[in-house]
């Protein structure tokens, strides 16, 4: 188990390393320059040049790639350029937001996906199952900044029961009445961000659950005495649920850096928010230190997704015997 | 003594996509009395299994009951709610299936899977007392370790030692009938032998109705046979009777078709054609293409039951020695 | 027949086989699943010659590794004593249509959208034994009389058989070219009992028709003691006892043959004798015991069985045991 362990984390850290590579040479390949959206024309030439030199822009590509993996090593992701503060300080400003938000949609997509697919899969067929299927269907394919401005356009514009964006309002408030500022802003963007989850989980739970109610574990279950509910919630459940953890798992990695469309369009002050407005200013330091985050996210979901479910599943041996 | 089970006049069929039901078992009679192994034998599509099934009410969803009664220790199971058959499931009847490989749950430990079965009926048993009687049902049933082996999943079994956990499972609360269907059928011989020789002990005092297509389980086993051919028990009786005497020609040339360890090198006794599906059954009897005695009357009614001697029934149109009309 | 008469055509000479198990760390001792291990047997002309086993003994392995469906690590096949290990030999081509199998399952080895009529004739053809479609019809039409199907069936599918009526198919096609050599792996065992005697029968006629020599796998000892004149008692990959049929229940016998006789439920209301129970399943082939492969299940098991492997050794005529103790029961 220890060793395995190690031997992921080791084949994590090599991923994170190559894709920070990665990032490093991309954004500088992008067809505009920083330079010139940081300085001003009013600066002097000899302002101007201390700045760039300041920043390291000066120097060959392969020099300031040295200096960045060294910065990297000693946990200094560098200064941003528009913001002027350290880049891990910004990150950590925001990362908290997308947490909350992330928090917010597991719990939206397993507590309803879940039991929904649970539903499904028992009424198979009928009515219900097919209300779900089309709502599934439509849940998938559905363009997520779409469902954004309409819910943005309904709940804020239209009813006004919803504020339009933000995830307090200003000034910001403390207590009870702060929290439930904050969690009525959460609401649109976790919904926006939820629904393609919500209806992969509500996929994936149905069928895996309909494969395994026709397991001869599950007519063995039944020859015990349980009834339909038991054998649901005791022997099926667990097994349906493998699929379902495994794909979720997966995009909530992506989620972290990934939510750049839901929290633009609700000014959400998140990493997402923060890669809109990177890329926008030619930020270097702040676009490679959240892409370095987004690789670590992804890393550590994969871990956590394989470990649950190897815990789920007695079969999966970690690391081998 | 009074019956077990008694199946009486029992059918049942599957519906297709259409609604259209097609007729597999048809008045099926028999009955499981106490002490007593009853061996249902026949190929594949004679509505064995379905006849197991029936006794646990676990057919198929596209099954339908198409009449007759099912008297569980007297009470017709096909009456009751699901409630009082769910009650009745683990505690008084129990199965055993064909696959030991994919009949247990593979997430969940061999000790919770047996104990669960006493957790539902006798919800009042201790933690500790399961486990000690799981243990104890184990080491009857010749699991080495059982007190690491509780700790288990399946996958961590051969093949002969989960049939065994099934087993254990299956008597863990003392049922009044044990089915087992096709319990060897996926094992090697040398680890048949064992299981055959496990249940020939633990049969005790409840009914064992044992399903199988090999002749040789249940001569080895059952005391009582029921011979069934699409859908219908075509003779039944005693062991001895039925395999010593066959009647119906279908049991004749099945007993006959088989190569035992003493078979000589002539030709094998043959039954021409091959097992009708549901979709093919006639009006009268279901053997009738592949009988070397069929006469148009048996293409075109259904064959009566006879009784022939003390404990041997036949369901066929020829005419046997010292027959009576069983239904008389 | 006495021994000069015969003719081999097969000769497998120290057959092996063993598989890689896949390594889960990084540094680990190599282990492998000994499926064949040093198999030396021949095949008369004329003869059927059965192989039975139970699971992991290696008996599909050994057909599949004769007929090269699969690399042999090593050992040597000689057929009409001409080498054909491997089948790397110049007429590759030709060992095919002289060597078939037949399956256990027939629906898994015909194609499901191919007519059954082409799927016959397609050997044939590849072979050069029909020179065009119609003479390869006329062919495949006698040829599915013979084994018990109407002509008329040329035309249909597969999935319109039933279970019997496929491996008569598959024995057609098996057939279509022309064998000397018939492997059937299994080729009974998923027949329901009536149908299972047609097809054993049907093996004995053909035999006689075309001068055919068989190779029986199977794992029902009546079955393959039926059909066999001699057979060959696998367990965990090697050869255990090679024994005429009339001879199997000799007291000379394998110690694992002898159980798995009296393992074989016999539907008679006879009384029988006591059974020998052997404890355990078929151990894994994967890291087999160092003595005698059969040692940790034998009922005769000495000391020295789980330090030696024994020879083969001829107890009668034709009849071969690897067991320490089979000498002393063979000359009392």
């Amino acid at each position: 188990m220890s060793r395995y362990l190690i031997r992921r984390i080791l084949r994590g850290l090599l991923t994170i390393f190559i894709s920070v590579s990665l990032t490093f040479f991309i954004v500088r390949a992008m067809p505009s320059d920083p330079v010139s959206l940081m300085v001003s024309p009013q600066m002097t030439p000899e302002a101007q040049q201390a700045m760039i030199e300041a920043y390291g822009l000066d120097q060959p590509l392969l020099v300031q790639y040295g200096k960045f993996l060294v910065q990297l090593f000693q946990g200094n992701l560098g200064t941003s350029f528009s913001k002027h503060i350290p880049v891990t300080e910004y990150l950590l400003q925001r990362l908290p937001w997308t947490l909350m938000l992330l928090g917010a949609v597991i719990v939206l997509v397993l507590g309803i996906g879940i039991p929904v697919g649970v539903f499904a899969a028992r009424h198979r067929g009928k009515w219900g199952d097919r209300v779900v299927s089309v709502m599934v269907t439509l849940g998938i394919s559905v363009f997520i900044p779409f469902i954004s401005f309409l819910l943005l356009y309904l709940f804020a514009f239209r009813f006004k029961v919803m504020p339009t964006g933000g995830a307090y309002t200003p000034p910001k408030g403390e207590g009870l009445s702060y929290v439930l500022d904050v969690a009525k802003h959460l609401v649109l963007p976790t919904v926006a961000l939820a629904v393609t989850n919500l209806a992969n989980a509500v996929m994936y739970t149905r069928n895996g659950m309909i494969d395994v109610l026709h397991e001869d574990y599950i007519r063995t279950a039944y020859s015990k005495g349980n009834n339909e509910k038991q054998v649901i919630l005791h022997h099926a459940l667990k097994n349906a649920m493998i699929p379902t953890v495994t794909v979720i798992g997966l995009q909530i990695g992506v989620m972290v850096g990934g939510a750049v469309v839901t929290e633009t369009v609700f000014s959400w002050p998140g990493v997402g928010r923060l890669i809109y407005d990177a890329v926008n200013a030619l930020d270097y330091p702040v676009l490679q230190g959240a892409f370095l985050l987004l690789a670590v996210a992804v890393v550590v979901m994969n871990l956590i997704t394989d470990l649950v479910v190897a815990w789920l599943d007695p079969r999966i041996k970690l690391g081998g015997k | 003594m009074a019956a077990v089970v008694e199946f009486k006049n029992y059918s049942m069929g599957f519906k297709d996509d259409d609604g259209q039901v097609f007729n597999l078992l048809d008045q099926v009679s028999f009955q499981v009395v106490p002490g007593k192994a009853l061996g249902i034998v026949g190929e594949s599509g004679c509505g064995k299994s379905m006849t197991s099934l029936s006794m646990m009410r676990l057919l198929p969803s596209a099954a339908v009951v198409q009449g007759g009664e099912i008297l569980f220790e007297g009470k017709n199971l096909l009456a009751m709610s699901d409630e009082e058959m769910s009650k009745i499931r683990g505690e008084k009847a129990s199965i055993i299936f064909q696959e030991p490989m994919t009949a247990l749950n593979p997430v969940l430990t061999i000790g919770k899977q047996i104990g669960e079965a006493i957790q539902l009926h006798h919800p009042e048993v201790s933690r500790e007392e399961i486990q000690k009687r799981v243990i104890q049902a184990l080491e009857e049933v010749g699991i080495p370790n059982p007190e690491t082996r509780i700790h288990q999943y399946p996958h961590e079994f051969s093949g002969g030692m989960r049939q065994r956990v099934m087993i254990a499972m299956a008597m863990i609360n003392h049922p009044a009938l044990l089915i087992a269907d096709e319990p060897t059928t996926a094992l090697d011989v040398t680890v048949q032998a064992q299981i055959l020789d496990l249940m020939k002990r633990l049969k005790g005092t409840g009914g064992l109705v044992m399903v199988t297509h090999n002749l040789g389980v249940v001569a080895e086993i059952c005391e009582e046979v029921v011979v069934m051919y699409a859908g219908r028990a075509v003779e039944r009786g005693t062991l001895k009777e039925v395999f010593d005497h066959p009647l119906h020609p279908y049991t004749k040339g099945l007993m006959a078709s088989i190569p035992t360890m003493s078979s000589g090198k002539e030709p094998l006794h043959t039954i021409p054609g091959t097992v009708p599906t549901v979709y093919d059954f006639g009006p009268g009897c279901r053997f009738a293409d592949r009988c070397e005695h069929c006469t148009q009357r048996c293409r075109q009614q259904s064959p009566p039951e006879k009784q022939v001697g003390e404990e041997h029934l036949v369901q066929c149109w020829l005419s046997f020695e010292g027959e009576e009309n069983a239904d008389a | 027949m006495t021994t000069e008469e015969r003719v081999p055509v097969l000769r497998v000479e120290h057959l092996t086989k063993l598989f890689p198990v896949k390594k889960t760390k990084l540094r680990e001792r190599q282990k492998y699943v000994h499926a064949v291990e040093d198999v030396s047997f021949e095949v008369y002309e004329g003869e059927t010659l059965g192989i039975v086993g139970e699971s992991g003994s290696g008996k599909s392995t050994l057909a599949r590794t004769i007929l090269a469906l699969t690399k042999p690590t090593g050992g040597k096949v000689f057929f009409r004593g001409q080498e054909i290990t491997g089948f790397h030999c110049r007429n590759r081509k030709q060992l095919r249509s002289q060597l078939q199998m037949i399956f256990q399952d027939p629906y898994a080895s015909l194609n499901p959208k191919m007519k059954v009529g082409p799927a016959i004739a397609e050997p044939m053809l590849a072979h050069g034994l029909a020179k065009n479609q119609e003479e390869a019809k006329k062919k495949v039409e006698e040829l599915l009389r013979t084994i018990g199907l109407q002509p008329e069936v040329y035309d249909r599918y597969p999935h319109e058989f039933s279970g019997g009526q496929r491996q008569r198919i598959g024995i057609a096609r098996a057939l279509a070219t022309q064998p000397q050599l018939l492997f059937c792996d299994e080729s009974v065992s998923a027949l329901d009992v009536s149908v299972q005697a047609q097809i054993l029968n049907l093996f004995n006629t053909l035999k006689k028709q075309r001068d055919l020599t068989y190779i029986f796998i199977g794992h029902d000892l009546a079955v393959v003691r039926y059909i066999s004149d001699r057979i060959l008692v696998m367990y965990l990959g090697k050869v255990m006892e090679i024994v005429p049929y009339d001879q199997l229940m000799s007291p000379h016998s394998h110690p694992y043959t002898q159980a798995l006789i009296s393992a074989v439920p016999e539907p008679t209301t006879a009384p029988r004798k006591d059974r020998i129970l052997l404890t355990g399943d078929v151990p894994s082939p994967v890291d087999p015991p160092k003595g005698c492969r059969f040692c940790q299940r034998c009922f005769k098991a000495q000391p020295v069985c789980f330090q030696q492997e024994p020879e083969m050794i001829q107890v009668g005529p034709d009849h071969y045991v690897r067991c320490h103790f089979a000498k002393e029961v063979a000359q009392p």
